[in-house]
């Protein structure tokens, strides 16, 4: 029992010597290839997250135009229907529709800066 | 398992996501994340594209990085898992009988027949068995930190050491028996 017992820790420690002893091959510039690798990551990433923020903003002008669209309408019903009628001469139509567009204005406004205030909470 | 002290700081310099920092960090365990693609059995370019996965996931993953494990045993479980996906998607598999010649550098230093003959005889053994070797003699990692590395249970890790040595029990007569009589 006690010869085995010598046996194996004189294989352990022959193991354990040759396998400390022997390096292991690594490539020069391996550490400055990562650091490549690693701003060109960082880039991507932050590529990825400007065109992510920049789809938000968009996402939201287009539904907060449509929805102070949709507010206006319910607020002046004849706005619609004004711009209906000015649509060929929209130039000439215009001093009709102006005091109406006052609504469609206020609601853009008030619905961008909940959008602003919202989209700035979500992305952070 | 609480990690050290200088790990501690060391993971505190990389989560300020400092790029020199991170150079420093990869410089300090690029060996034994070679030493772990190379004993996968992986050729050098697929060793290479495998360390810097390795790393790179390493960065991405500093923040989810809780510390419960030691800062090595994480990067060699990164390390192993990508190797093993690698060897998964190819086809087919390389034979465990590959030798670790190209594991030295180009041009190493004179070596003892020893270390060569343990070296072979380790090269010698299945993949897992000698990934457990190589962690538990050249990176005095325990058992409980292989199964980490590995995602084996710790009675099977250590099966398999006992089988490894046994292995290498065989392999290595003539040196074991050498060592004795030198003893005596």
């Amino acid at each position: 029992m006690s010869a085995n017992n010598d046996i194996n820790n004189n294989l352990d420690q022959i193991i354990r010597t040759a396998l400390k002893t022997r390096e292991v091959y690594v490539p020069a510039d391996f550490a400055s290839k990562i650091q490549a690798r690693l701003r060109q990551y960082e880039i991507a990433r932050e590529r990825t997250a400007i065109r992510r923020e920049l789809a938000a903003y968009v996402t939201i002008m287009i539904a907060t135009i449509c929805l102070s669209a949709i507010l206006a309408y319910f607020i002046s019903p004849s706005l619609i229907e004004s711009i209906q009628t000015h649509t060929a001469s929209i130039i000439t139509g215009m001093h009709n529709i102006l005091p109406q567009l006052k609504y469609y204005i206020v609601c853009t406004i008030a619905l961008l800066c909940a959008g602003f205030v919202f989209s700035n909470t979500a992305l952070d | 398992m609480p990690i050290e002290h200088d790990e501690q700081n060391l993971l505190h310099c990389l989560r300020s996501r400092d790029h020199g920092q991170f150079a420093e960090f990869v410089r300090r365990y690029e060996s034994q994340v070679f030493l772990c693609c190379k004993t996968m059995g992986l050729k050098e370019d697929q060793a290479e594209d495998v360390a810097a996965e390795t790393f790179l996931a390493v960065w991405q993953g500093l923040a989810a990085f809780d510390g419960r494990s030691k800062l090595s045993t994480w990067l060699w479980t990164i390390a192993y898992r990508k190797a093993i996906n690698l060897l998964r998607r190819q086809q087919p598999t390389v034979p465990f009988d590959e030798d670790f010649s190209d594991i030295a550098a180009p041009e190493p230093k004179p070596e003892s027949e020893h270390t060569e003959a343990v070296w072979n005889a380790v090269s010698r053994l299945p993949k897992a068995w000698s990934l457990i070797v190589i962690l538990f003699y050249k990176q005095d990692k325990t058992l409980a930190e292989i199964a980490v590395i590995m995602g084996i249970p710790e009675n099977t890790a250590k099966t398999y050491l006992h089988r490894a040595r046994g292995r290498l029990k065989e392999y290595l007569a003539h040196l074991v028996e050498e060592n004795q009589n030198v003893c005596k």
